[in-house]
């Protein structure tokens, strides 16, 4: 069990860490203009919200095949396949939070308004100057929340990460899952711990996002 | 502050039904006051002129030049320092913070220091104090002190004193008419205000219709001492700016002048 949770918490951490690097550029693209192809990438972007998590798991299944184009890129490194692997399943996990971490994170840039990139501007910040030293804090509330619900969205997976992990003990079984097997095995008074462990986790998250919207109102820290 | 230079444009360029379509010489010292209905192109202009808002021309400062057919000179490159209509401090910054970080991206040269400009702007009490507890007339302040920490070659004002109230009006004016006497650079100060012009003006452009019209002197006697007007007294000039000014200054007034 002990395994299942720290396999959980790897996943979920570095899910988290890899969609704010990502979600970071991608919602400042976004939250700048609305041409039909910002719009494009943003439904894409969205698309994990609507999709069952068993279809987006076989897709990246088979992307992670042996016979999947980009594997076979990868086989002169001695990469024959990344499915049922933990590398695969934090492909997987990144792919399926994030319209989690780009849409908290694209309406915070939005919400910022033209103008204190404009003052960054006269007072001769680069754009990249302005985007660290300006839009990123001003923006923070939305990082925070975007990492909040990517971290607890990774750790409530179950389809997705059951498609492509295939849930083998240490290095891809999480805790979702690790219930499934043990009300499989009627092992109730275990499914029982695990689970009712998650539903409090599950609100202190949701405790934790209502706490930084309280925020809102306090513009400096 | 740097040497002065003359600020040369000739801008145009059509937002749906309104055109902009100006050209001018700007003297790279004193007040330039830029009056005009609303709606007639004035923050576009000084919009155009940092770069904020792209417009088909030339814009020079001296020997640099920020834009012709073949370059475009972003914001960030040209050195103007801008006060914008409402104070936008940055938020997520304390005063001191707001300050620093125009002192600490300023062109290599020399220049008032943070302290000397807080200093001159009354400020110093207020360093550590965050933009939500400052009033209208403290963050406009801070907005000047923040633009010219930047050591701009061109300062631009988009009627700093048009959202503040009378009591902070007053109280941000002093600094203003301080701030006329020592800066070496050109200022074009957008008002609509006419007392606020007769202060501090050292020359008026009128602007109608995205166009402008004759500059017209208004403090002979801050120009070499020669001519008449140079008899006058300072409150007879104002009188002659308000008149001017009433008058929607016509080109007989600029000859005049």
């Amino acid at each position: 069990m002990a395994e299942a949770v720290w396999t959980t918490l790897a996943l979920a951490s570095l899910t988290t860490l890899i969609l704010l690097v990502l979600a970071a550029p991608l919602g400042w693209w976004l939250a700048h203009g609305r041409s039909w192809r910002r719009e494009a990438v943003a439904a894409l972007v969205s698309l994990p919200i609507v999709l069952p998590p068993t279809v987006l798991g076989f897709y990246v299944l088979i992307a992670l095949g042996p016979a999947s184009p980009l594997m076979v890129l990868l086989h002169p490194f001695g990469v024959r396949t990344l499915a049922f692997t933990f590398w695969g399943l934090l492909i997987g996990s990144v792919i399926y939070s994030l319209p989690f971490a780009v849409q908290p994170i694209r309406s915070a840039f939005q919400a910022i308004g033209p103008r204190p990139l404009e003052v960054a501007a006269t007072l001769r910040a680069s754009p990249a100057d302005a985007f660290f030293s300006v839009a990123v804090p001003l923006a923070r509330r939305g990082f925070a929340t975007a990492a909040v619900l990517v971290f607890a969205h990774t750790v409530g997976e179950f389809g997705v990460v059951l498609m492509i992990g295939g849930a083998i003990p240490g290095k891809t079984e999480v805790l979702s899952i690790r219930i499934y097997q043990l009300v499989e095995a009627l092992q109730f008074g275990e499914a029982h711990k695990l689970a009712a462990a998650l539903v409090v986790f599950a609100f202190l998250v949701l405790f934790a996002l209502l706490v930084i919207d309280r925020r809102a109102g306090a513009p400096r820290s | 502050m740097s040497g002065a230079r003359t600020l040369t444009f000739r801008l145009n360029r059509r937002f749906g039904e309104f055109v902009l379509d100006c050209a001018a010489e700007i003297p790279g010292l004193g007040v330039t006051a830029l009056v005009g209905p609303s709606g007639s192109g004035k923050t576009t202009l000084l919009r155009c002129l940092a770069g904020l808002v792209r417009a088909e021309g030339r814009v020079s400062v001296g020997e640099t030049v920020w834009q012709d057919e073949r370059r475009f000179l972003a914001p960030h490159r040209r050195g103007v320092g801008y006060v914008f209509q409402e104070p936008s401090l940055l938020p997520h910054l304390s005063v001191r913070q707001n300050l620093a970080f125009a002192s600490r991206r300023a062109a290599p040269g020399e220049g008032p220091s943070l302290t000397e400009v807080a200093e001159m702007l009354g400020l110093a009490a207020l360093l550590e104090r965050g933009p939500e507890r400052l009033s209208g007339g403290e963050r406009q302040r801070v907005a000047i002190a923040r633009a010219l920490l930047s050591r701009p070659v061109v300062l631009l004002m988009d009627e700093p004193l048009s959202s503040l109230d009378l009591a902070s009006k007053a109280e941000v004016m002093p600094y203003l008419e301080d701030l006329h006497r020592r800066l070496r650079l050109p200022v074009i100060y957008v008002s609509h205000d006419a007392a606020e012009v007769a202060r501090l003006a050292d020359r008026v452009v009128r602007m109608r219709h995205g166009r402008l019209g004759p500059m017209v002197e208004v403090r002979p006697e801050r120009r070499a001492a020669k001519g008449p007007l140079t008899l006058m007294t300072p409150g007879q000039v104002e009188a002659l700016a308000r008149a001017a000014l009433a008058a929607g200054i016509e080109p007989a007034a600029a000859e005049e002048a």
